[in-house]
């Protein structure tokens, strides 16, 4: 076997122009499949982390995706706010063990900003029950006080005492910006993979006083913890049911459950077309091979010569295209994790999808067993037809 | 071969005596309980969250009994899930199994006695909610008495199939 | 040390189903005998050589080679003897395209046990050797690339490749059909000097009537084969 390996080795090695657009080809398709997987797991893990230990999530009337996606991903806007007497009215129902509100609606450098009570830090839950935590500094004690997630900081290099100002809107930059209403940073949180980290978090009254309002801020949203678990379903049902004002109240579990519904159609569709891109590349790597049979009879006749059986000739080809096969692979599946850990940060701002980096696994060792397999499988008929050659040709190489 | 049948006979016992338990929604309910004349029309559900002297209670006579007699049994109970939390992976680890669907949406809640808390460590691949499933595993029982509630059925489950129309 | 290198008896063989290429009731090449064998094409030389050379199975009859009956052995077992030894040379495209000129000379050490054990003291410094031998010593000729050499010296690189590890038989098919007379003279010197040093013995294809002196025997096909076959339907 191991002469033949060498010897493969340098017969792929004097045609590596073609060889290497095969593998090319190979790899392209291979990293499209990968990439695909690690997008599908990444944005599953990303979306099923972000909120925890929440047993409602109420908004104006709205689909329940939809309120999951705007109140916790930012991912779009209400159609209308909530008014402060329901929220009032949930608050001190006695069934109820905390609320937390939410104000969304301004931006900073591109960077949501939300407005809600110090609550939100002891009771916002992600990941398995894992609570918020500072790396730097506290939660907001005065009214112009911002904390901000470990994203924000990091991209503009903000430090606790560092002064920002904010913009009305949601857009990068802002037209009416509240020169006057500067804030200061007091905390900076530690780094979650979820969509808090992009988020300045202030105060629902400094909100208020930017927008010219005596009263409250608008409210988008409210997060409620119940004090015992079977009163969540008839609290849902109440606030569902309310005369007073439409009101959706969602488990986020259920809306994440759906979310994922949505999401799994699609990701299986494309899951099909990157397993047909491959098996395009391994087809194109089978045309190459049968191409260059022709003029490899000779090379044949010599190994024959030398003392080499049909069965050699056989494996040779195989070798061959089991080389071509995981070379591709393992340069797809490379350029597959270091093209998604690049493109991280751009997934997680458009899309609000966290990929915690990680290196090559299980799967990724199954594309690569899978790729290698189908090559041999596509090597056999050039490797076949070599051998019958080898068999009949004797010494008399016909060309 | 009496060595062989003593194992046997063991193996067995052992199977019926750890088997668990199948049982219905109505089982939920203690025998006193099923028998009692339908109960007044609840208040509306609005007025759970404000009534004419502040929140109601949802909650009627009988609401909260529970049948003692499942504490602590494994049993085997086929329903609908309500996600409540889930691991990394999308899997459900906590939910609410309920008799029929659209607990959350459609139709008022059931009572108390028949929503049963479930915790599934290994975590429950639930691909739709429109489905039912069987859960299995040990069932504990609790009746705090508050006019809201408490929860009366957890189930520590560590099996779920799905259910075969 | 007079023994049959060769023994041929009965010797029958077609392609498939087709009509008979050869019939060759008696041929016998001593050791160490150098022989040549003419013909025109298509008269079944090549096949011959083919059977000879263990890559065809003989159709029936016997063929000794070193004593080995090849017709009752199995394909490996032959493909394996051929690659002990037998050497081999063509008219041409002897060579691997993706070897070097001494990566060429060694394949058959690649394949073979028997021949790399008789290179001494290794295949590397027999290969190189063996160059020399054959006139293709240069600064960096062991490392050249073959399609840089020219038809000479490829025919020299087969050579040299057919005679490492000392094989008993070498079978040379035209080798020098392709060179002008030049080349021919010397090839054919060097490529005997080497057998004689080796006590290989020689089996020679060639059309060429031309070389004949400096063979020990000389041999028609048409002596050897019943088989006719005329010259236009070759």
């Amino acid at each position: 076997m191991k002469p033949l390996a060498s010897l493969a080795v340098r017969s792929i090695w004097n045609r590596r122009g073609t060889a290497t657009l095969t593998v090319f080809a190979l790899a392209v398709s291979v990293m499209l499949l990968t990439g695909v997987e690690l997008l599908r797991t990444g944005a599953k893990e990303s979306f099923a982390r972000t909120i925890s230990g929440t047993d409602l999530i109420v908004g104006a009337r709205s689909g329940p995706v939809n309120l999951l996606l705007y109140s916790v991903f930012r991912i779009g806007e209400p159609i209308s706010n909530l008014s402060w007497d329901s929220y009032r009215l949930v608050e001190n129902h006695p069934a109820v063990a905390w609320t937390v509100p939410i104000a969304l609606g301004d931006s900073h450098r591109g960077y949501r900003v939300l407005g809600t009570s110090d609550d939100y830090f002891s009771h916002y839950r992600y990941g398995e029950r894992r609570p918020l935590e500072f790396s730097e500094g506290h939660a907001f004690a005065d009214e112009q006080d911002a904390v901000l997630g470990a994203e924000v900081a990091h991209a503009f290099g903000y430090s606790i005492g560092t002064d920002i100002l904010l913009s009305h809107g949601i857009g990068e930059v802002g037209f009416h910006e509240h020169e006057e209403h500067g804030f200061h940073v007091v905390g900076i949180l530690a780094p979650t993979g979820t969509p808090v980290d992009r988020t300045v978090h202030v105060s629902l009254e400094a909100l208020a006083e930017i927008h010219g309002s005596e009263e409250m801020a608008g409210l988008t949203a409210f997060l409620v913890g119940m004090k015992s678990k079977d009163s969540v379903l008839v609290m849902q049902r109440a606030l569902n049911e309310y005369r007073q004002e439409a009101l959706t109240a969602v488990i986020p579990g259920v809306a994440l459950q759906q979310l994922w519904q949505v999401v799994g159609v699609a990701d299986r569709a494309l899951f099909l077309v990157a397993a047909l891109v491959v098996l395009a590349g391994l087809i194109g790597m089978l045309a190459m091979i049968l191409a260059s049979m022709g003029e490899r009879r000779r090379e044949m006749a010599v190994l024959r010569a030398v003392g080499a059986r049909p069965v050699h000739v056989f494996l040779l080809l195989l070798i061959e295209a089991v080389l071509l096969a995981a070379t591709g692979a393992v340069a797809g599946i490379l350029a597959a994790h270091f093209a998604l850990a690049g493109a991280a940060s751009w997934l997680a701002s458009r899309y609000g999808m966290f990929l915690s980096p990680q290196g090559p696994g299980l799967f990724d060792l199954l594309v690569a067993a899978a790729v290698i397999l189908a090559a041999a499988l596509a090597g056999l008929l050039p490797a076949w037809r070599a051998y019958r050659n080898a068999l009949t040709d004797g010494l008399a190489v016909r060309t | 071969m009496r060595l062989f049948a003593l194992l046997l006979a063991m193996g067995f016992a052992t199977a019926a005596v750890s088997a668990p338990k199948t049982i219905d929604w109505m089982d939920l309910i203690p025998a006193e309980a099923r028998n009692r004349p339908p109960p007044p029309p609840p208040p509306t559900i609005h007025d759970f969250l404000m009534g004419e002297e502040g929140p109601a209670p949802l909650l009627q006579p009988g609401d909260l009994d529970v049948n003692r007699e499942l504490d602590g049994v494994e049993i085997r109970i086929p329903g609908y899930v309500v996600p409540l939390e889930l691991d990394p992976s999308g899997l459900v680890t906590e939910l609410f199994l309920v008799p029929y669907f659209g607990a959350c949406i459609h139709v008022p809640p059931p009572p108390p006695n028949q929503i049963v808390f479930v915790r599934i460590e290994r975590g429950m691949k639930v691909d739709s909610m429109y489905g039912a499933y069987w859960l299995t595993g040990r069932l504990s029982v609790k009746s705090r008495q508050t006019h809201l509630g408490a929860a009366a059925y957890t189930l520590v489950a560590t099996n779920y199939e799905e259910y075969d129309y | 040390m007079n023994e049959a290198a060769l023994e041929i008896s009965d010797l029958r063989f077609a392609y498939g189903a087709g009509s008979p290429v050869l019939d060759i009731p008696r041929l016998i090449v001593k050791r160490g005998e150098r022989v040549l064998l003419r013909g025109p094409s298509g008269s079944g030389k090549s096949t011959l050589l083919g059977i000879v050379s263990g890559v065809l199975a003989p159709g029936g009859g016997h063929v000794k080679l070193l004593g080995s009956d090849l017709g009752a052995m199995p394909a490996a077992s032959r493909d394996a003897f051929r690659g002990d030894h037998v050497g081999l040379i063509f008219q041409m495209f002897n060579l691997l395209p993706y070897l070097t000129v001494l990566e060429n000379i060694l394949l058959p050490a690649r394949f073979s046990a028997c021949r790399r054990d008789r290179c001494s003291p290794n295949p590397v410094s027999e290969g190189r050797r063996l160059m020399t031998a054959l006139g293709l010593s240069g600064a960096d000729e062991a490392t050249r690339r073959v399609v840089n050499l020219s038809i000479g010296q490829q025919q020299r690189v087969a050579a040299a490749r057919a005679l490492l590890g000392r094989p008993e038989l070498v079978i040379a098919d035209e080798p020098t059909s392709a060179l002008d007379s030049d080349l021919r003279d010397s090839f054919l010197q060097l490529l005997m000097a080497e057998c004689n040093a080796a006590r290989a013995t020689l089996l020679f294809v060639s059309h060429d009537t031309s070389l004949g002196p400096r063979f020990d025997r000389q041999l028609a096909i048409h002596d050897i084969n019943r088989v006719r076959t005329d010259e236009a339907s070759a």
